[in-house]
């Protein structure tokens, strides 16, 4: 399977798409996101700002939707989950929408969370096999709030908070899973199956 | 608290040195990526990597964690020589999670101030001492600045929180003194992480019942003197 990763221009992508190489998967990274929309699968990773990803989509915003709403599948991870939103109290402008619902800035003190949290998740693909009571690396002031019952897994920072949601080939996780070691492999591994069996 | 392997680098090599002075290396392994993958693979939640060449001004060895950061999977914090907001911004572009900034940190508040508010809870600020004095340049010269009186000033800003590093058991194998780490903590409410002179598990157990963050481990489990492990395991 071949995974297409967004580069909004900030931030190192090695990582990622070398986790996603480990996971099996080949990689390109493209920063003509005209190219998003030839993508069999689409990663948009977890770095730099709501309305800076979101300007750099922009151009191509109607025809990705579109896309994605015919079935490309797509993992939003950290920033990239929430994007996929409507809309976040980050930044003015709308998010690429594809799930409903908004984002909105953790109500505790100490933000940005950044370290390693429990996760709990329901009975879903994007976990299977992935050991109970694994941690995973968190870096984020901002969490979905998802308008439909599509979290598929739990985290509690301040507040309970979705830190994954799937929508059928649809998937965000809040965590960063390229710097989570085994668990986090098993989760973008997860997800290349479910990409995989959609196709 | 999380235990945190540390890799020092020198020379493009993976060493341990006594009290940061140089031609004192312990430990000095070649494969510095293989030593990165070999913490991970023993549950590291999180690598300390500083680069020693840069913090003693005989070069730098960017390449070498620009390669430990892309191509593990847990965060790396990096430090050690680093004086300016482009350095700390490049660290960032390769990937790292949080940039350690010393000795212009104690010296000019509005460059922390400046760092702080534009990488919220990323930038740890290292107070390195002897006694009760900050020391700087690669722990070559002292700032004539008092530790408490630092990290005091410094806590309002958004910064992560504090490295400490007693320069005087750093590398000595012979246990860390808990009077300053205890001091410390009572001069500010940031996270402390601590490193230098962590020999045993009742070390690690003493930063744990004083409420560390982390503890910074390097000489010990390059000896065998604490089972990395066991430890990460034990403290997590």
């Amino acid at each position: 399977m071949k995974v297409t990763i967004a580069d909004y221009g900030v931030g190192n992508l090695y990582s990622i798409s070398k986790s996603l190489e480990r996971s099996g998967a080949r990689t390109e990274v493209v920063s003509d996101m005209k190219r998003l929309l030839r993508a069999d699968c689409i990663v948009f990773p977890g770095v730099g700002a709501f309305g800076a990803a979101m300007s750099s989509l922009e151009p191509i915003l109607p025809e990705l939707r579109k896309r994605l709403r015919e079935g490309t599948p797509a993992l939003g991870i950290c920033l990239g989950m929430q994007i996929l939103f409507q809309r976040s109290e980050e930044s003015v402008g709308e998010g690429i929408g594809v799930l409903g619902g908004e984002v909105k800035k953790l109500r505790t003190e100490r933000v940005p969370q950044m370290g390693w949290n429990d996760v709990v998740w329901t009975d879903d693909e994007l976990f299977s096999g992935v050991a109970r009571g694994s941690q995973f690396y968190f870096a984020n002031s901002y969490v979905c709030c998802p308008s439909q019952d599509i979290g598929v897994a739990f985290t509690e920072y301040g507040e309970r908070f979705p830190s994954a949601v799937r929508d059928g080939v649809i998937c965000g996780v809040q965590f960063h899973p390229e710097k989570s070691t085994a668990p986090g492999l098993g989760v973008l591994s997860n997800f290349l199956g479910i990409a995989e069996e959609s196709q | 608290m999380n235990v945190i392997p540390a890799i020092d680098i020198k020379d493009g090599f993976c060493v341990q040195l006594v009290g940061g002075k140089p031609g004192t290396e312990k430990v000095k392994i070649e494969n510095v990526l293989g030593v990165a993958r070999r913490w991970q693979d023993e549950g590291a939640e999180m690598i300390h990597v500083i680069d020693l060449d840069s913090a003693l001004g005989t070069g730098n060895n960017e390449s070498v964690i620009e390669m430990i950061a892309g191509d593990l999977s847990i965060p790396v914090q990096v430090g050690g020589g680093i004086r300016t907001a482009e350095q700390v911004q490049r660290f960032f572009d390769i990937g790292c999670e949080r940039v350690i900034v010393g000795t212009r940190a104690v010296q000019d508040r509005a460059f922390v101030e400046q760092l702080g508010h534009q990488y919220p809870d990323s930038i740890v600020v290292a107070l390195d001492s002897v006694a009760n004095e900050v020391v700087i340049k690669g722990w070559q010269e002292s700032s004539g600045k008092d530790i408490l009186a630092v990290a005091e000033d410094l806590s309002s800003i958004p910064i992560f929180g504090f490295l400490y590093t007693n320069v005087e058991v750093e590398g000595r194998l012979q246990g860390i003194d808990p009077v300053p780490v205890k001091a410390l903590k009572e001069s500010t409410s940031k996270p402390l992480i601590i490193s230098g002179g962590i020999t045993s598990m009742g070390d690690l157990n003493m930063l744990k019942m004083m409420g560390a963050h982390s503890a910074v481990v390097g000489m010990a489990i390059y000896t065998g003197k604490i089972n990395f492990k066991k430890a990460v395991r034990e403290f997590r």
